[in-house]
């Protein structure tokens, strides 16, 4: 328990081994995603999921439609939605006192805290997500819908990207404000509907169009058009681009953040 | 009762502030203070909003001074996982983590502060151990915990990586006399162990029997000659009153009057209880056989309690310059 005579208490210790410090970060992490109230609230979105998906294909016979309706609201709309959302309010859960004054007092410097716990949100949110894939497969089965199989693994694609950019800008937002839901909306009024649908040099901002640019198959299947795009490969790079730049600006910003122990205080 | 006393040559201090100022707006934080924190335990007080912790976010480097400097370990605790890697923080906030036990909870942080998991596993449950948190309550969710586990709980994480500084927000708060007694155990034999130890408390009887220096804190002020008057040497700090509960205060009381210990005295026969005001009360405490004095009266004690200290006197006083 003690500390070897010879070893000084205030003596400088190396710092802490990256392994190490992302398994504390991954284990607190992965424990609060696999509460019992967490699982519940999952279950209920695959349920909802499932009732949208049956909804929104029943007056079709169309072999695609399933596959289409999954590319266009699923992978660029729910899932970017809730990856924002869940991103932004586990950054919020890091700035409470909870976490503030047991984490941040521990020799971990903030931009790689901030990188590990995304990484470990982000594997977490990939595996909460998957089932979601899973749910529109069981729904494609049912209704006799072969095709979709030949749609699943580039939805996957899309749902991974998606998660990745779309968290990456959630953690920058709850970073930034508490009000993080009024940023996303707002945000999604300006970028994503309105400058994502005008055919300019301006419409590159909206990651929702780089998304759709990526699933262009799926979609111009189902007659559905698609605004001009880099095509698939620059898409993904700019995906992934993207998520590293909002991640780099929120890093440096929680570098600065000072914690002062309230709402009100907190600089 | 008897803190022990500091030696006459004082050690280089764990962490210093000058001049330092911390303002949030218009609202004052720290006002222009100075300061040293030396090896062992060292008490801080003030009322509420006097500005403990911020001193404590400035300590561990959550916040940065408005202006002056501060020094733990010799470097700028800003953001700085050098200073960081050898202090330790208990929070006065009950949140803890939902959803997790307390061994969890342990070998994750021990594992962000560097200890491989196996490690950080075996020292989770030697820590919890030493704060006497029963093995029954230690997988039980920590929001499920009363409120004095949850304190225990929230020393052990401080003990994980055997840090130089360990800096206690009300730690005494929800625990019971025997909880508090434990908690302060802890604290000794870390103080003994070469571990410094920062601790506020609004119990300022416990605090008395823990620290041998303080630092009063009033209005983001440390008013000198109050710090001067609390700090002094501790063998000096005897109560000049106490409380006695006893199954004869009558006798007990004109016991200790023929002797010319007190100045006066109050008695709540029907409550077993005898307040006294010392004439002298380094000659009661100082003499050091004042368990043989209370044997020799015959009378059967069940509570001995200060019931007024330098301390509080200390803090009662209008501030000097």
């Amino acid at each position: 328990m003690n500390p070897p005579a010879a070893i000084s208490r205030s003596a400088p210790r190396p710092a802490p081994a990256a392994g190490a410090v992302f398994g504390g970060i991954w284990r607190l992490t992965a424990r609060r995603l696999i509460s019992p109230r967490h699982l519940l609230t999952v279950a209920g979105l695959l349920a909802l999921l499932a009732v949208l998906a049956v909804a929104a294909t029943a007056r079709t016979s169309d072999a695609d439609r399933l596959a289409a309706w999954a590319a266009g609201f699923h992978a660029c709309f729910l899932v970017p939605v809730l990856a924002f959302v869940s991103a932004a309010g586990a950054m919020r859960d890091d700035l409470r006192a909870d976490a503030v004054d047991y984490v941040f007092t521990r020799p971990v410097r903030r931009p790689v805290y901030l990188f590990f716990r995304y990484l470990a949100h982000t594997a977490c949110a990939q595996l909460e997500f998957l089932p979601a894939l899973g749910v529109l497969a069981g729904v494609a089965v049912w209704r006799g819908d072969d095709a979709f199989a030949a749609a699943l693994p580039l939805l996957l694609l899309a749902q991974v990207l998606a998660i990745v950019v779309y968290g990456a800008l959630g953690f920058l937002c709850g970073l930034l404000t508490s009000r993080y839901v009024i940023v996303g909306l707002v945000y999604g009024g300006a970028i994503e509907v309105g400058l994502g649908n005008v055919p300019t040099q301006l419409g590159w901002l909206s990651l929702v169009r780089h998304l759709r640019g990526l699933l262009d198959p799926l979609l111009l299947r189902a007659g559905e058009t698609a605004p001009g795009h880099l095509g698939a490969a620059g898409a993904f790079a700019l995906l992934l681009a993207a998520a590293a730049a909002l991640l780099a600006v929120a890093a440096a910003l929680f570098a600065r953040r000072e914690f002062a122990g309230s709402g009100a205080r907190e600089a | 009762m008897n803190p022990p006393a500091p030696s006459s040559v004082p050690a280089a201090p764990v962490a210093e502030g000058r001049s330092l100022s911390r303002f949030y707006g218009l609202v004052l934080g720290l006002n222009n203070v100075s300061f040293a924190i030396r090896p062992g335990i060292t008490g801080i007080v003030g009322p509420n909003g006097a500005g403990k912790t911020t001193l404590f976010r400035l300590l561990l480097g959550q916040i940065r001074p408005s202006s002056g400097t501060i020094r733990v370990f010799g470097e700028d605790p800003w953001t700085n996982p050098s200073v960081q890697a050898r202090l330790a923080y208990c929070p006065e906030a009950e949140t803890v983590p939902a959803g997790l036990g307390a061994t969890d909870w342990l070998v994750a942080l021990g594992m962000i502060s560097g200890l491989s998991a196996a490690v950080a596993k075996v020292r989770a449950g030697e820590c919890l151990d030493r704060v006497k948190l029963a093995a029954a309550h230690r997988r039980k969710p920590l929001t499920a915990l009363s409120k004095g586990m949850r304190q225990r709980a929230k020393l052990a994480q401080c003990l994980l990586h055997d840090p130089g500084l360990i800096i206690l927000d009300e730690p005494m708060n929800g625990l019971d006399p025997m909880g508090r007694e434990d908690i302060g155990n802890v604290l000794r034999d870390l103080a003994r162990d070469g571990c410094s130890v920062l601790i506020s408390s609004h119990i300022l009887h416990d605090l008395e029997a823990l620290c041998a220096e303080f630092i009063l804190l009033r209005w983001g002020r440390i008013p000198r000659s109050l710090n001067e008057s609390a700090s002094a040497d501790a063998r000096a700090r005897w109560p000049e009153a106490t409380t006695f509960r006893c199954d004869d205060p009558d006798r007990l009381a004109r016991f200790l009057f023929d002797r010319g210990l007190l100045r006066g005295c109050d008695l709540v026969p029907e409550a077993g209880l005898l307040h006294v005001r010392w004439r002298d009360a380094a000659q009661f405490y100082g003499g050091g056989n004042f368990h043989e004095l209370l044997l020799a009266s015959g009378v059967r004690l069940y509570e001995v309690q200060a019931t007024d200290s330098r301390l509080e006197k200390a803090i009662d006083t209008p501030a000097g310059p």
